[in-house]
């Protein structure tokens, strides 16, 4: 299997703003759509039809976890997390739909995330949808992964290729 | 910049035809993608061809099948839109060109010259990854890419 590594000058970014939405959920026995049957269970989700005073705020559902960690972000949002100010590492993975070792890697990558959690930042791009900046970003072989340090001065690591997890640690442990 | 090169890379080897603009993407992206799927009639032909070239070049697919799947369906997808196979798992300038030049056609010349698949489609034994199948069903490739 075939991986180059090479590494480059880069600026270094910032971090996002943390916002989880919360949902209010209101669960009520819906007797018009639902006969009594033990299996069913009648819920509704809507509070906008509903004009009652609540007695106590309902449970907002922030403990629940979002369903993957790596998120896929515009090209746009990119550069604007790499000119912004950072203070963890940023990994880019550039990937593609039809492409097997991208499944791979963006498996290792979410567990990388559940280890790294805040002490590193890991998005994706989808090198369909963003053509042109895959193309600046002079991307080739997939997946490549880009790897930005919050320092300025140092060189950022571009991978090429699906690589063991244990090589991205000592990359975010030695080289960022 | 900084160079730590782990192996042979493609890029020495490979003329890249052009680099005008990227060619008019044949699908228009609104609000919430639908992923394009290929017709089942190329996935067929994509997956005997897989299991003949297997065969025929003592390569095996992916212990993991997923990949094997998700591969032949890239390969099928471009075929749709391309008319050619063209490699799934790289970047490229200008898609239509380089189906064309025939460089990374499936089979690319260095899985011709080297058996180099960096799709992970075709494995040589000694490979982490290598599986002891040299075939695949329609049903494997469905359940397998049916989450996507």
């Amino acid at each position: 299997m075939q991986t180059s590594i090479i590494s480059f000058g880069a600026p270094s970014p910032p971090q996002p703003p943390n916002s989880s939405p919360c949902s209010l959920k209101t669960r009520q026995p819906n007797t018009l759509f639902f006969t009594s049957t033990s299996n069913n269970r009648a819920s509704t989700l809507s509070t906008q039809t509903l004009s009652r005073k609540l007695i106590c705020k309902p449970p907002a559902g922030k403990y629940l976890s979002d369903d993957y960690l790596v998120k896929k972000l515009s090209a746009k949002e990119i550069q604007e997390l790499v000119k912004g100010e950072r203070n963890v590492p940023l990994i880019i993975d550039f990937y593609a739909t039809w492409c097997g070792p991208c499944i791979l890697m963006a498996q290792e990558l979410e567990m990388l995330a559940v280890e790294y959690e805040n002490n590193a930042m890991i998005v994706k791009v989808d090198t369909d949808d963003e053509y042109e900046f895959s193309r600046d970003m002079q991307v080739r072989g997939l997946p490549t992964l880009y790897f930005i340090s919050p320092d300025p001065k140092k060189d950022a690591i571009r991978t090429e290729g699906l690589i063991p997890i244990q090589m991205m640690r000592d990359i975010l442990d030695n080289e960022m | 910049m900084r160079a730590l090169q782990a192996s042979t890379s493609y890029s020495a080897g490979l003329g890249i035809s052009s680099v005008a603009a990227p060619p008019s993407r044949p699908r228009r992206r609104l609000g919430a993608v639908a992923k394009v799927e290929p017709t089942e009639k190329s996935i067929e032909i994509m997956r005997k061809f897989s299991e003949q070239y297997a065969r025929k070049s003592d390569t095996y697919f992916c212990v993991d099948k997923g990949v094997t799947s998700v591969v032949i369906k890239g390969l099928a997808e471009h075929r749709d839109t391309l008319g050619a196979p063209l490699c799934p798992c790289r970047h490229y300038d200008d898609k239509a060109a380089e189906a064309q030049q025939g460089f990374w056609n499936c089979p690319c010349v260095p899985m011709r010259e080297r058996k180099e698949c960096h799709c992970m489609l075709f494995l040589t034994p000694d490979n982490d990854f290598t599986g002891q199948e040299q075939a695949i069903t329609m049903e494997e490739i469905r359940e397998t890419t049916a989450n996507m």
